[in-house]
């Protein structure tokens, strides 16, 4: 009967591994989901900024960020008080139009840059720089802000949390 | 894809078919919109892609545009064996379901049902 040496060590390793995988595929969760609200709020239709504003990120039904601004600093978060030991992420939009301009493809969502044909005052001939009618569309997002960086960037999902779990490694 | 997957349906017998947005309710209560919103191929460049298409029907009322979106969801689906569906002479799919009839929109004198699929095929 033979002796085979090294089983306690190597079973040492495999749990110290698996462990490791457990906590980075948490960052790698949180990176992902990170990523996804980013690219979602670039996408969102934008009018007054509520829809964009009101992107959130869950964490094991957590909300760990809400809001454009919060959502883009989320990511200096991640490893410290986010993506330790979670297992599911969301990310959404809550405005109460959220749905239907994520979904109806027929809306449009040109705006303008802001730029008015100059109107003047007929009396002194002073230009009234509020006054003016707004001509100059530009793109002003898209339908399907959310759904089309899940299909479109699945990839570079998938590889936010592999990098996390390769990265740490060790 | 697109002017295919029309040119199918109309040879189904489906009028008023719109691509890429729908007539005003005014001009025509009763309408069919096509509207590919994602056209995504894969990392090996076979000369295939996928193409997300989202359907709306607008009809008088909801039974009507119930039905249709529902009987349009089921045409366009190739089912477990991946049956081929030859949308034109030269031009054929293989056609995936993704989101079946969910309620868009409802005004004073219409109805408007969507679905989604997703058609597989030759990347033009």
């Amino acid at each position: 009967m033979s002796n085979v040496k090294g089983i306690d060590e190597i079973t040492r390793k495999i749990n110290k591994a698996v462990a490791n995988m457990k906590r980075t595929s948490s960052r790698g969760l949180a990176s992902a989901a990170v990523y996804i609200a980013n690219k979602a709020v670039q996408r969102a239709p934008i009018e007054s900024g509520d829809l964009k504003n009101s992107v959130y990120i869950d964490l094991d039904g957590k909300r760990v960020a809400k809001g454009e601004e919060d959502v883009r600093s989320a990511q200096k978060r991640v490893g410290t008080d986010i993506g330790i030991n979670e297992k599911m992420a969301a990310v959404g939009f809550c405005s109460k139009y959220a749905v239907k301009q994520h979904e109806d493809l027929s809306l449009r969502h040109d705006r303008t840059d802001g730029y008015r044909v100059p109107e003047f005052n007929q009396r002194t001939g002073k230009r009234n720089k509020t006054a003016g009618k707004s001509i100059n569309l530009v793109p002003g997002g898209q339908a399907k802000f959310l759904e089309s960086v899940l299909v479109e960037e699945q990839d570079r999902i998938l590889r936010c949390i592999a990098e996390e779990v390769s990265l740490n490694d060790d | 894809m697109i002017d295919a997957l029309k040119a199918f349906l109309e040879e189904k017998g489906y009028t008023d078919i719109s691509l890429d947005g729908m007539p005003t309710e005014a001009a025509a209560p009763e309408a069919i919109g096509l509207f590919c919103w994602s056209h995504t191929v894969a990392d090996i460049s076979d000369g295939s892609g996928t193409f997300l298409i989202q359907i709306q029907v607008r009809r008088k009322t909801r039974q009507a545009a119930k039905t249709i979106c529902d009987e349009l969801f089921a045409l366009l689906d190739s089912g477990l064996d991946e049956e081929p569906i030859r949308l034109t002479e030269n031009k054929w799919c293989i056609a995936r379901p993704r989101r079946g009839a969910i309620i868009l929109d409802r005004t004073a004198l219409t109805t408007t049902y969507y679905c989604e699929i997703a058609l597989w095929g030759e990347n033009q």
